[in-house]
């Protein structure tokens, strides 16, 4: 699944072939404070958000998912009994959505390790509106993103 | 190392199979004389030939069934949607035929097939045409889903996609 929104994106691959195993996410961003995991276009948002909490002090680290199943549970338990707190960004519908995955696995795999529940950033509960603005609120953005992980944290209310 | 874009990544993963297995061919909409609806097969056409780069009708539902049939004959097919949100109509396909006909068929039948394209919101092109199948696809038992985020994910894991049995 790619995205309309990314091809003319530009990025570096080697020269020579290589191959990369289905099933296996990618650490983005090392971290030690929140773990977010995201994929797709949402990594933007994501990475984004990582950049503006550091700027506050605030280390996060940013899972990409890359396969959405399997899913790489193991990265993300893994990341999340270091960082006790997780925050997931995913494009898709909050029910049975890929942050609802995740989050069952975490309170099942990592219930003693977790400061606080899992949060999401998740799209709006409804069929996405055409008009700019309610586009822009009914996506994950950088500023509602930041302001999860600050929840999180205990941060703000 | 070289800098590239997202959709010539793809097309290096496809184009790079396509000289490596003879099985392995691209349908879908506008994929051949256009280059693609998002010039993703830019250049396929010319060196591939009309019989491994089909342009298809715009008919979801039969040319992912063409496609099915021919992965479980033994091809490898990569089947482009223009976006995720035109694939409700092969939905049936997907779900029905190309996940379940291993179990199905007591294992005699594989399915090695990629199914590829855009998804989720892009812009203003209203509620039809902006969702996200990640977590409804990954719901179905039988099928693998990958979702990248830049151009080497997507190369990388194109190409493992392809021959993925």
């Amino acid at each position: 699944m790619e995205s309309e929104r990314m091809y003319g994106d530009k990025g570096e691959v080697p020269d020579g072939e290589y191959l990369l195993p289905i099933g296996k996410a990618h650490i983005a961003r090392e971290g030690t404070d929140v773990t977010i995991v995201s994929f797709n276009k949402m990594m933007k948002v994501a990475l984004a958000a990582a950049e503006e909490l550091a700027k506050e002090g605030i280390s996060a680290e940013v899972i990409d998912l890359r396969t959405i199943r399997p899913m790489d549970h193991e990265t993300i338990i893994r990341s999340v009994m270091k960082t006790s707190r997780i925050v997931v960004v995913d494009e898709n519908w909050p029910f049975g959505s890929v942050a609802s995955e995740i989050a069952f696995r975490v309170q099942k795999d990592a219930f003693d390790h977790l400061m606080r529940p899992a949060a999401r950033q998740s799209k709006a509960d409804t069929p996405l509106p055409f008009a700019p603005a309610p586009i822009e609120a009914s996506l994950p953005s950088v500023s509602r993103t930041v302001r999860a992980v600050k929840e999180c944290m205990y941060l703000v209310k | 190392m070289r800098t590239i874009q997202f959709r010539e990544a793809l097309n290096e993963a496809m184009s790079e199979e396509m000289r490596r297995d003879p099985s392995v061919f691209l349908m879908g909409e506008e994929v051949a004389e256009y280059d693609g609806a998002y010039k993703v097969s830019k250049g396929m056409l010319a060196e591939f030939g009309p019989k491994r780069l089909i342009d298809t009708p715009i008919a979801e539902l039969g040319f992912t069934a063409i496609g099915v049939g021919a992965a479980m004959n033994g091809l490898r097919p990569i089947v482009e949607f223009m976006t995720w949100n035109f694939a409700i109509l092969a939905a049936d396909q997907i779900i029905n035929h190309a996940a379940k006909m291993l179990q199905m068929s007591g294992g005699q039948f594989h399915v090695p097939i990629v199914f590829r394209g855009g998804n989720g919101s892009a812009g203003q092109l209203a509620a039809t045409h902006s969702q996200s199948f990640d977590a409804f696809y990954a719901n179905i038992p039988g099928l693998k889903v990958i979702s990248p985020s830049n151009p080497y994910d997507a190369k990388g894991l194109l190409k493992a996609a392809i021959r993925d049995n």
